[in-house]
């Protein structure tokens, strides 16, 4: 059940409606029992899944609440460590690791080992996992007690907006607010006002812009042998957006669902293109897995807290963890690798940097200043997407390759480019998007806040007029129905 | 209280808008020309219908209402959509008996001769114009079972708006204002022009054996018209047959037969009938309107003849077919003018259409031509300012100068109807501008005698001719 799926109209106002209606004890019942519906959509297997993940961890809390050694405690929280990373594996890494395996036995000419399966990764099985282990390393540090009520955890695990593709949650924030909605009315009116405008916004960010580029990006990285510099470059550029406009339309319809019933969710995206650093861009994309992993890996291998080599080499294999965490391919890890190098570099020439630019007395606070920042940010980014994309490291040198070597700048004249699944209309409406999608980031820039919570600001009738355009634009311009072969959420794969 | 009130508010005027915005990207043809033959029942007054033709193409192509009506007073419609397969002319002749009681339904059984639609196009035709009932369900159910692209969209298809929120990239002026043929017009589509078609030879009757899916759908039909005290005619009209085509044409005249159904075999009554496969074909399997006029009297002859059905000319009640009546004319003479010979021709044409507009356009030197001679059929135009030219309207059967050859003369500019203007200028050297109809750039460009014709009753441009001077 998409967001963007008719099933999900329909269920989502059901639940919303009877949420608001029942009393409160029924009321987390209710949303555990929808929850548990909604992930059961996609395959009513894998629910074993998700509650084994949560049994586990519930128990493996009050287990180490209640034991009083450290090493007890220590080896609880290895071994629920242990059961849901190796749920993890089996189900994303078993082939990856089965065919590095098969590479390897081919070099010494030994026989290849058959799959014994053939497994389907169980969607939003990354981000659950994570939510709970984060839970438990939370009770094992004494941050958080356990929780006692197994029902109040198991919505916390499974609370369907943010189930199958995060916000990953800490239960500092969430859990909280779960054992609150049984006790008192958590909605209000601002709520529901700002939290639909949000979902709105995210379904235009899916639909009218990620799913649209999405037709040249794809006819580009199909087909890399039939394209030039300019193509390549394009939809390099047209995938920095697309996964931005996918990832954080998913997490503002995420964040919206949930601020309508009145929970108040983790923001996960705060304007990452205007970074002006690697570094600042992981403070402002996908922040609740950044987050997570500064806080259960940077900082468990000892942060920055262990001299600069140490620091390099914990940042290092906390974004090869991170890309092997995006996909179970090489190109992923490498991805990773790109970002953490991209950091260490970036430290290492820090002095060098400053120097060359007070040598060259460049006025370091300017607006043009900030905006080179920005752009060469968003190029290194940019250019590291290209391995996310490829999905593998053959492909994704290959194109990189054309892009540097296949040279055509006419084609951005002779109007073949609108032949790649964007005509001149579709192009338009993109760039609309595009800038309307600026627009908003910049506001978040300037005001701090979403979409949502700025239109709560305004009168109705400018409020009202956003929320009909921003309808009639995505039911009008969105990319779906029968004639579109709708791209699931990208980072549902993950 | 309030602020349930604002959301109450709001989701009424969401509702209302998101209303507008269907009824402009909603389907609307059931031709491929933006007419819609459910639309036009739909503004058919209750009860009215004597006849109703039910079928795909070959019956909008092949039988003119209007045949019917100015020669036998029937009020007759065609119920008519591209490709209709088998299940969507059981539930259109369903949704048609809701509000008409015809006498006479005749059902073209080319449908047997396929299974699902040919293009996604007729599923659209075919399954968006059926107005949303109790029947909608059924009738996807039934093209599910035989189309994979509607089993696995079930919800889309339901929903309609997932279909056809693409349609906004070939918006036109009729999806923002209706055609107004669709209050009046009766399902035909007018069509003049000729090919040589291939020869139809059906050979000798060779019925397929009984066919369950097939034998079911006739008998539902017939269900279907006995129920509502109807009676059911079923036919084939004249189209080229491939492989069993014929055989299951053939089948259906043997459940006819066995049945007590009159039926009519129109590719073996090619001779009766006199069809010629060089002038009343639009193609191998589409009749045009000459061929539509043998085929419609042959069925008005037999209605009025075997079925007494009444004479409804002149009942005011029967005003729409009056209309189409007039619909039909304008077109058929909007055709005639577009492929006239000769000067004279076209001026005999208009005079004989004072609804329509016409400019003239005389900027050029015609010493050595004589149009004076057919002009002067159009009352209005003395020789003397024949000889002083200009530009000359043609409204309400008389001729008036609106623009003389003077390039001081301020440019004469008419709203024609709410969507033309007509702008004409002397500009002395034939540059663009000197005639433009809405955006249309129609002008004198090398001083021949032109003539533009718009009909405001259509709402449409007609035609432009030129005759050239030398």
């Amino acid at each position: 059940m998409l967001f963007n799926s008719i099933p999900f109209l329909i269920f989502f106002p059901i639940v919303i409606l009877l949420y608001f209606l029942l009393p409160g004890r029924l009321r987390r019942f209710w949303l555990l029992g929808a929850s548990y519906f909604f992930y059961m959509s996609w395959n009513p297997k894998y629910v074993v899944l998700i509650l084994f993940s949560t049994v586990a961890t519930y128990t493996a809390g009050l287990l180490i609440d209640s034991a009083k050694e450290k090493r007890k405690k220590k080896l609880i929280l290895a071994c629920v460590i242990v059961m849901n990373l190796g749920l993890l594996f089996f189900f994303k890494y078993f082939d990856f690791a089965l065919g590095n395996v098969n590479r390897i036995l081919s070099l010494l000419h030994l026989q290849a080992v058959n799959s014994p399966f053939s497994l389907l990764l169980p969607v939003g099985i990354s981000f659950y996992t994570f939510q709970s282990l984060g839970y438990a390393i939370d009770v094992y540090r004494g941050s958080i007690q356990p929780e006692k009520d197994f029902f109040d955890y198991a919505l916390f695990v499974s609370f369907f907006p943010q189930l199958v593709a995060g916000p990953i949650e800490r239960s500092g924030n969430l859990l909280k607010q779960v054992k609150e909605c049984s006790e008192k009315r958590l909605w209000s009116y601002e709520g529901i006002v700002s939290g639909f405008g949000l979902m709105l916004w995210g379904y235009f960010m899916k639909m009218c812009i990620a799913d649209r580029v999405s037709l040249f990006v794809d006819s580009v990285f199909g087909d890399v042998y039939a394209f030039g510099t300019v193509e390549t470059a394009l939809a390099a550029a047209g995938f920095s957006l697309q996964i931005y406009a996918d990832f954080a339309g998913y997490s503002a319809i995420a964040i919206g669902a949930a601020r309508m019933m009145g929970f108040s969710l983790m923001e996960n995206f705060n304007a990452p293109y205007f970074a002006e650093s690697i570094g600042e861009f992981w403070r402002r994309w996908h922040i609740s897995l950044s987050t997570w992993f500064r806080d259960y890996v940077y900082i468990p291998l000892g942060g920055n807290r262990k001299g600069t080599f140490r620091r390099y080499l914990n940042l290092m294999i906390t974004f090869l963890v991170s890309g092997l965490w995006h996909g179970a391919s090489w190109s992923f890890v490498f991805w990773g690798g790109l970002h953490g190098f991209y950091q260490i570099i970036g430290g290492l020439l820090k002095p060098l940097r400053e120097k060359a630019l007070k040598q060259l007395n460049v006025n370091q606070d300017t607006f043009s200043f900030h905006l080179g920042r920005k752009l060469i940010t968003c190029l290194l980014a940019g250019f590291a997407w290209i391995f996310f994309r490829a999905h593998s490291m053959s492909l994704a040198l290959t194109y990189i390759r054309r892009m540097f070597t296949h040279f055509n700048p006419w084609v951005l004249f002779d109007g073949s480019l609108y032949n790649w699944g964007l005509d001149r209309r579709e192009a338009g409406i993109l760039v609309f998007g595009v800038l309307l999608l600026f627009v908003i980031s910049l506001l978040r820039e300037r005001k701090g806040c979403d979409i949502g919570s700025y239109l709560l600001t305004q009168n109705l009738w400018f409020r009202w007029a956003v929320f009909l355009f921003l309808i009639t634009a995505v039911l009008v311009w969105g990319e779906y129905g029968v004639d579109f072969d709708s791209a699931q959420f990208i980072y549902f794969d993950f | 209280m309030k602020k349930a009130l604002r959301i109450t508010i709001f989701l009424l005027i969401t509702v209302l808008w998101l209303g507008k915005v269907y009824d402009v990207l909603r389907w609307k043809d059931t031709h491929g020309d933006y007419l819609s033959s459910v639309s036009e029942l739909a503004e058919t007054p209750k009860d009215s219908i004597d006849v109703v033709f039910v079928g795909s193409s070959h019956v909008y192509a092949g039988i003119y209402p209007s045949y019917l009506w100015t020669n036998y007073g029937i009020a007759a419609f065609d119920l008519a959509i591209s490709g209709m397969d088998r299940d969507s002319a059981y539930y259109y002749l369903k949704h048609m008996f809701k509000t008409q009681s015809p006498k006479v339904a005749v059902v073209d059984v080319f449908p047997l001769t396929y299974e699902k639609h040919a293009v996604p196009g007729n599923i659209y035709r075919n399954y968006l114009s059926l107005p949303y009932s109790v029947d909608t369900l059924p009738a996807l159910e039934s093209y599910a079972a035989k189309d994979p692209t509607v089993s696995e969209n079930m919800l889309d298809y339901l929903a309609r708006w997932p279909i056809i929120h693409t349609r906004y990239r070939e918006l036109q002026r009729r999806d923002f204002v209706n055609d107004e043929a669709n209050l009046y017009a009766r399902g035909e589509y007018l069509n003049w022009e000729s090919n040589k078609a291939e020869t139809i030879d059906p050979g000798e009757p060779d019925p397929l054996l009984k066919n369950e899916d097939q034998e079911k759908w006739l008998k539902e039909l017939k269900a279907l018209c006995d129920a509502n005290d109807c009676r059911l005619i079923l036919m084939a009209l004249p189209f080229l047959p491939y492989d069993d085509d014929q055989r299951y044409i053939d089948y259906a005249g043997t459940f006819a037969q066995e049945n007590g159904i009159d039926f009519y075999d129109f590719n073996r009554k090619i001779k009766e009938l006199d069809l010629n496969y060089e002038s009343d074909f639009y193609d191998d399997s589409h009749l045009n309107a000459y061929g539509a006029k043998k085929v419609s009297l042959f069925f008005g002859k037999e209605f009025s003849e075997r079925f007494g059905m009444s004479d409804h000319r002149g009942d005011a009640a029967y005003a729409l077919w009056e209309q189409d009546l007039r619909y039909y004319e304008h077109r058929r003479d909007g055709d005639s003018l577009a492929i006239a010979e000769d000067l004279p021709a076209v001026t005999e044409l208009l005079s004989r259409m004072p609804e329509v507009t016409a400019v003239i356009s005389l900027e050029g030197s015609y010493e050595n031509a004589d149009f004076y001679e057919s002009l002067r059929l159009l009352p209005g135009m003395t020789e003397e300012d024949y000889r002083a030219g200009g530009k000359w309207l043609w409204e309400n059967g008389s001729l008036s100068r609106i623009m003389a050859n003077d390039p001081a003369a301020p440019a004469y500019v008419k709203d024609l109807d709410p969507y033309a203007t007509l702008r004409v200028q002397y500009t002395a050297d034939f540059t663009p501008g000197n005639i433009r109809l809405g955006s249309g750039e129609l002008s004198n460009k090398s001083g021949e005698l032109r003539i533009i014709v718009y009909d405001s009753f259509l709402h449409n441009f007609l035609t432009v001719r030129e005759f050239s001077a030398d």
